[in-house]
Parts: C-alpha cells; sequence; structure tokens
C-alpha cells in the first residue's frame, strides 16, 4: 500500500519536473506555461521526491527506506515517462 | 588502440593489484586498522580504482604518458609495498 | 580533444558490450529470477504446501539426523523461514568420506520426516547458473562472470560520462518511435535504473571480491585461512571426547539466541561433534531479518546449553562489505521490495539484451549490402538469436520438464537442467539454419508459446492450476501464472513486432532507402 502511494508521488514529481521544462509543456497541457509557474513546478517536482524519502525513511528507517525509496523513484519515473508518451502521441490523432 | 587496452586492462589489473596490496598494508601497519578492516576496505576500493583506470586510459591524450605515469606509480607502490612487508611480517 | 574521448568512450563502451553482452544477458535474466528462487523452488515442488514454524522444525530436524547420522562430524541445516516450508539438511559423515548429493542430505518438513518430493534443484539453479554457469568449471566460470561485471561496470561508467545528455532529454525518451526505438529502449532501462544497474554490478563483484582481487588479504596475511578464521570465527572442530551426551533441546537455545539479537530470527544452526560431550552449536541469524548478509552469530554447548562467547567480527569496511552483499541478494527483502528488484532485473535484462540487438540495427543500415551482410555481423545476428529467445525457451522449458518428467527418474534435477540446455541449443541451431529475420520470428513466437504452455502444463499435471489456486487463494501459484503469461504476451508482442516490421520492409524497399537520405 506504502509503496503504491509512493510510487504515485513519484511519478507526480517526475511530471512536475516535466512540466518546468519549455519542450515538454505543450505535450502535457496543451500550452506553454509561464516562468513563474515553470520554477513553482520544479520546486514541487524535488519537494516531492524529498517527500518521499522522509516517508520511506520514517516508515522503515534510514537504511532500508533508503533502499525501497530509490526503487520507488525508478518505477515512479517508468511511469511517468509512458504518461508523457501517451499525451505526446495524442495530438497526432 | 593496443596501447591504450594493454593499459586498460593487464596493466591496469596489476597496478591496482599493487595499490590495493600497498593500501591494506598502510591501513593496518600505518593507520592501525585491524588487519581484516583494512584488507577489505582496500578490496572494496579496487574495483573504483580499476574502473576509473580503464576509463582514464582510453580518455587520455597521449598513451605514452599514460604509460610512464603507470610504471611510474606502479614502482613507487611496489617499492612501498616491499619496504613494508621487510619491515613488519604478515599474519 | 572533447569529441576523441567521447569516440573513444563510445568505442569502448560498444565493443565491451558486445563482447561480454551475452553472458550478461544470461548473468542478468537467471540473476533476476534468482529473486524469487524460494518461490520457484516451490512451485517446482508443488507437492509441498503450507508452512512451518522454525522452533518445531529445528527439533524435527535433530530428531532426524540423531537417527540417520548419529555420528557424523557435523550437521547443517537450513530453517524454514517465510518463503520457504521445507527444512534442508546436510551432513558430514564421521568417517570422513564426502557421500554423494542426496546420501548425505535431505528435505524434511516440520516433524522431521523425510519428504518424498520430486527432485529439483529449482530456483537454486538459476541463482548458481547467474555466477557459476554451467557444464564448466565453477572457478572459470566465476573468472569469466567477474571480467564480464567489470566490464559492465566501466561500460555503465562509460556511458555516463560520454552521455550526459541523456539526463537532460531525459523525458524525450519514446516508445516505439520507429529506427530510434532501439536506441530508446537502451537508455529507458539503463537511464532509469541507473541507481540498480551501478549498485548491482558494483555488489556483483564485491560478493566474489576475494576470488577477484584477493592481494588486499594476501598483503595482510600469509594465508587466506588465517583472515577467514578472523572474520569468520571458523574454529577448528574440537576432537570427539568419545564421552556419549545427548544434544540439549534447540528450541530454547534459539530463543535465546534470537533475543540477543533484538528479536531477529535464527535461519541457519550448524552442530559438530553432535551427540558428543564436546558438541557445539553454532546459530547464524535469518538472512531475511537484516540488510546485512553476514549474519550475527551466537553459539552454545551442545551437551549442556552453556552460551559459548560467539566470535563477531567487526569493523567499518567488513560492515560495508557485508552490506553490499547483502544489497545484492535482497535476502532481506519484504514482498515489495523484492518485486521492485525484480522489476529492476528485468529492466537490467532488457537493457543488455537491446544493446546487443541495437549493435546489428545500427550497422545494418550501413551494410554496403544489406540483403547479404558479412560474416562478423551474421555471427553476431544469430548469437543474438541463441542468447536471447534461446535462453527464454531455456528457461520455459526447465519449467515443463519439471512437470513432464517422470517423478522417479534418475537424477532428476540433472535432466531437468538438461532440458533447459537443450532447449537453448535446439534455438540456437535453429538461428543459424533459417534466415535471420524468420529466426527471430520464429523463435521469439516459440519462446512465449512455451511459456503459454507452463500455466496449462502445469494445470494439466497437479492440483494446482489457475483456478484452484485462485479459489485457495494460493498467490505463490497465481503469481507465477500470472508472471509465465506476463511473459508469454512480452515475447509473442515481440515475434509480432518483428513480422510486421519485415512484413513492411519487404512491400517499401524503396521507399524506406530514400527517407533515409533525407533524414540523413
Amino acid at each position: 500500500m506504502i509503496h503504491t502511494l509512493a510510487i504515485a508521488l513519484a511519478c507526480a514529481a517526475f511530471l512536475m519536473l516535466a512540466l518546468s521544462m519549455k519542450r515538454h509543456q505543450r505535450d502535457l497541457v496543451g500550452r506553454t506555461v509561464p516562468e513563474a509557474r515553470a520554477r513553482l513546478a520544479r520546486i514541487a517536482g524535488w519537494l516531492l521526491i524529498a517527500l518521499c524519502w522522509a516517508l520511506e525513511g520514517w516508515m522503515l528507517g534510514p537504511a532500508l527506506g533508503t533502499i525501497v525509496w530509490i526503487g520507488e523513484v525508478s518505477m515512479g519515473a517508468w511511469l511517468a515517462i509512458a504518461i508523457i508518451n501517451w499525451r505526446a502521441d495524442r495530438p497526432a490523432r | 588502440m593496443a596501447a591504450r587496452l594493454l593499459a586498460a586492462i593487464p596493466a591496469n589489473y596489476l597496478l591496482t593489484s599493487l595499490a590495493t596490496a600497498t593500501l591494506a598494508r598502510l591501513l593496518w601497519r600505518g593507520l592501525g586498522v585491524d588487519p581484516a578492516n583494512a584488507s577489505v576496505a582496500a578490496m572494496l576500493a579496487s574495483f573504483v580504482m580499476f574502473s576509473v583506470l580503464a576509463l582514464v586510459a582510453f580518455g587520455v591524450r597521449s598513451a605514452l604518458k599514460l604509460w610512464l605515469w603507470m610504471i611510474g606509480s606502479g614502482a613507487v607502490l611496489g617499492a612501498g609495498l616491499w619496504l613494508s612487508l621487510t619491515s613488519g611480517g604478515r599474519l | 580533444m572533447k569529441d576523441s574521448l567521447r569516440q573513444s568512450m563510445a568505442l569502448f563502451h560498444t565493443w565491451s558490450g558486445l563482447l561480454l553482452g551475452w553472458l550478461l544477458f544470461a548473468m542478468f535474466a537467471t540473476g533476476t529470477a534468482a529473486y524469487f528462487q524460494d518461490e520457484i523452488t516451490r512451485w517446482m515442488q508443488p507437492e509441498v504446501t503450507g508452512s512451518a514454524d522454525p522452533e518445531a522444525s529445528a527439533q524435527g530436524a535433530v530428531r532426524y539426523l540423531n537417527k540417520v547420522a548419529p555420528d557424523a562430524i557435523s550437521w547443517y541445516i537450513t530453517l524454514p523461514n517465510g518463503r520457504s516450508a521445507t527444512t534442508q539438511v546436510y551432513w558430514q559423515p564421521g568417517d570422513g568420506t564426502r557421500g554423494k548429493r542426496g546420501e548425505t542430505s535431505a528435505v524434511l518438513d516440520q516433524a522431521g520426516r523425510a519428504i518424498t518430493v520430486r527432485e529439483t534443484s529449482g530456483g537454486f539453479f538459476l541463482y548458481r547458473f547467474h555466477f557459476d554457469l554451467h557444464y564448466m568449471p565453477v572457478l572459470w566460470a566465476r573468472y569469466l562472470v567477474g571480467i564480464a561485471a567489470m566490464f559492465m561496470l566501466t561500460a555503465i561508467l562509460s556511458g555516463i560520462v560520454t552521455h550526459k545528455k541523456i539526463f537532460a532529454d531525459f523525458f524525450m525518451l519514446r516508445f516505439g518511435k520507429g529506427q530510434r526505438s532501439w536506441l530508446d529502449a537502451h537508455n529507458v532501462t539503463a537511464v532509469i535504473a541507473l541507481p540498480f544497474h551501478l549498485m548491482i554490478t558494483f555488489t556483483g563483484l564485491v560478493t566474489l571480491a576475494s576470488m577477484y582481487m584477493p592481494w588486499g588479504i594476501a598483503a595482510n596475511y600469509a594465508s587466506p585461512s588465517v583472515f577467514q578464521e578472523q572474520v569468520f570465527g571458523r574454529e577448528p572442530a574440537a576432537e570427539r571426547s568419545g564421552r556419549a551426551q545427548p544434544l540439549v533441546d534447540l528450541a530454547p537455545l534459539m530463543r535465546a539466541a534470537s533475543a540477543g539479537w533484538g528479536g531477529k530470527q535464527v535461519g541457519y544452526i550448524s552442530v559438530t561433534n553432535p551427540g558428543d560431550a564436546t558438541a557445539r552449536v553454532l546459530f547464524t541469524r535469518s538472512p531475511g531479518a537484516a540488510i546485512a548478509a553476514r549474519g550475527e552469530t551466537a553459539a552454545f554447548a551442545g551437551a549442556t546449553g552453556k552460551d559459548l562467547a560467539a566470535h563477531t567480527a567487526s569493523g567499518a569496511a567488513l560492515a560495508t562489505e557485508s552490506v553490499m552483499i547483502g544489497l545484492h541478494t535482497g535476502r532481506f527483502a519484504q514482498w515489495g521490495l523484492r518485486w521492485l528488484y525484480f522489476l529492476s532485473g528485468i529492466g537490467g535484462t532488457v537493457m543488455v539484451g537491446s544493446g546487443l540487438v541495437l549493435w546489428t540495427v545500427k550497422r545494418r543500415a550501413r551494410l554496403p549490402d544489406p540483403a547479404r551482410p558479412h560474416f562478423g555481423f551474421r555471427l553476431v545476428e544469430r548469437l543474438n538469436i541463441a542468447a536471447i529467445p534461446g535462453l527464454a525457451t531455456g528457461i520455459a522449458v526447465y519449467f515443463l520438464a519439471n512437470r513432464l518428467l517422470p517423478a522417479d527418474l534418475a537424477q532428476r534435477p540433472d535432466r531437468e537442467i538438461d532440458s533447459l540446455f537443450l532447449a537453448w541449443l535446439a534455438v540456437g541451431l535453429w538461428g543459424m539454419v533459417r534466415p535471420a529475420g524468420r529466426a527471430w520470428t520464429e523463435t521469439l513466437a516459440l519462446a512465449g508459446a512455451c511459456f503459454a504452455a507452463v500455466p496449462v502444463v502445469n494445470a494439466l499435471t497437479t492440483s494446482r492450476g489457475f483456478a484452484a489456486s485462485i479459489t485457495n487463494g494460493d498467490w505463490l501459484f497465481i503469481a507465477f501464472d500470472l508472471v509465465m503469461i506476463a511473459l508469454a504476451a512480452c515475447f509473442l508482442h515481440a515475434a509480432g513486432k518483428v513480422a510486421q516490421h519485415r512484413a513492411k520492409k519487404a512491400a517499401a524497399p524503396l521507399r524506406r532507402t530514400s527517407r533515409k537520405a533525407v533524414s540523413q
């Protein structure tokens, strides 16, 4: 359960990071995002990744928590890339 | 290319082995770490050293300089190891 | 200069990857399966059900060994845990001979009765193949595997050095987009699981470090056995006194040992000089109870139950080594993390496999005459077929053989292993004689079909088919079937993709070349 939540958080974090980069904004939300918002998204993305680590560290202890966190962040990245791929495909249709 | 390959693999292994042995001696005899931990610490470090050296062997501009540098450090490490082994024995 | 550095690194990455890629692929694939080695063994012994209590199992094992090997030099007992339900015992006969396999070992149930299950090497074989290979001396195999791992480590580092751009282009990675798709598959799997790849390769080297880099130990110790004594506390066994004295009940001792480790369970027991006044019992902590691989130990006098101060090696470097080995083997991992390990391992397998295919894809475009490639190209292409669908088919056939070979076949475990390699060899030969494109489709489809057959054959030959597993809530068997079906789907999908690609290529060879000319 906790894994699912953490992977979802990590995925959201990567989507935020993608949203903060100019060349992905059109794919994700269909328009460009103002610089201030982009910066906010970048901060939110990193914060979410840190939050995941804090969550696992708190639940499982620093050693095991860090290991689990790395695995979950990788899975979150997979999901995020899949979502970006899916969104990037849509306008073509 | 052949000179680099030789440097990156067999010569690298020799040099890394020398460095590992010397480091193990240094940690134990020089810095007072217990011999088991000194040996294992040197062993763990050796893999980092080998892979970095392999990359350096392909990355540096001059193969000649690379070889001179490797032979030089090998001689220094070998001398240090020999001195250390003659001054105090092994368990 | 920058460019030449990049170039030489790229060259190094390509060729070292190609030379050792086939071996690395097999290591990754079987190593990934080995994260579930206990579960695979349970699947391969469908007669064993339920779970067992460690304390009762220890007592049962002692009863069995007292009957079968009362005068042994030593007993070794591997207790059941959350993942396995059987006790494995092994003994060193008193006359000093090394008995044949099966004569000095047994698989027991909780009550200490030898269970007559179909004999199999189970998941253990896949685990051992991962670093010992097969049909060759173990020593050679381990050196080969070590060389491959070292190359992998340098290939990863050179990849990071040369392709820093990959991180900036992280979100540009695309699935299944024409010509770039192989490159992207390689990159996606490499970049996303980079921490895993680095960790698994480095810690893999550490597991066999004293073989690959013995000079650190040799510098301080004239003989490696002195080092081992210091670290593992292996004391030479005391002479038997000849005064018979029965072994005390192990259950209270287990509880005492466990209490000394903050409640972590006992995983292994060894007893030297059982039944003698000099008997010594050594408990080792269960590998599932903590990350570090080298478990804590506790020693007791076997005749009196007196606590003997156990030797425990300590120190930062030893602890680091132990944690690294633990991280590699993942024995500490609970279900969620174990699946993450498994998925990361699949990612690594795909990374190596796609890298191998990439080598041919990149060069095919540059061939002077694509219809008749030169020998080296053909060789790589054929070896790729042998390595990727070949090994996959072999593993599926290994599972099928477990269900289909007669239960009382002589040397059954070896026959199961032989069928894996026969299937692998057959696919390899098939790839040699067929046209390469067609061979890819056929062998991928064959691998898919073999994986798809596993749940079917399981349902037909045991009472633990998919439907029965669902009604019984037998999660291990459900998950095994589902993984087989998922693998089958992936291989069949890949076979379909290759067939589609070939059909397109055959239909429009002209259009393809002209478009490529434009894009370049």
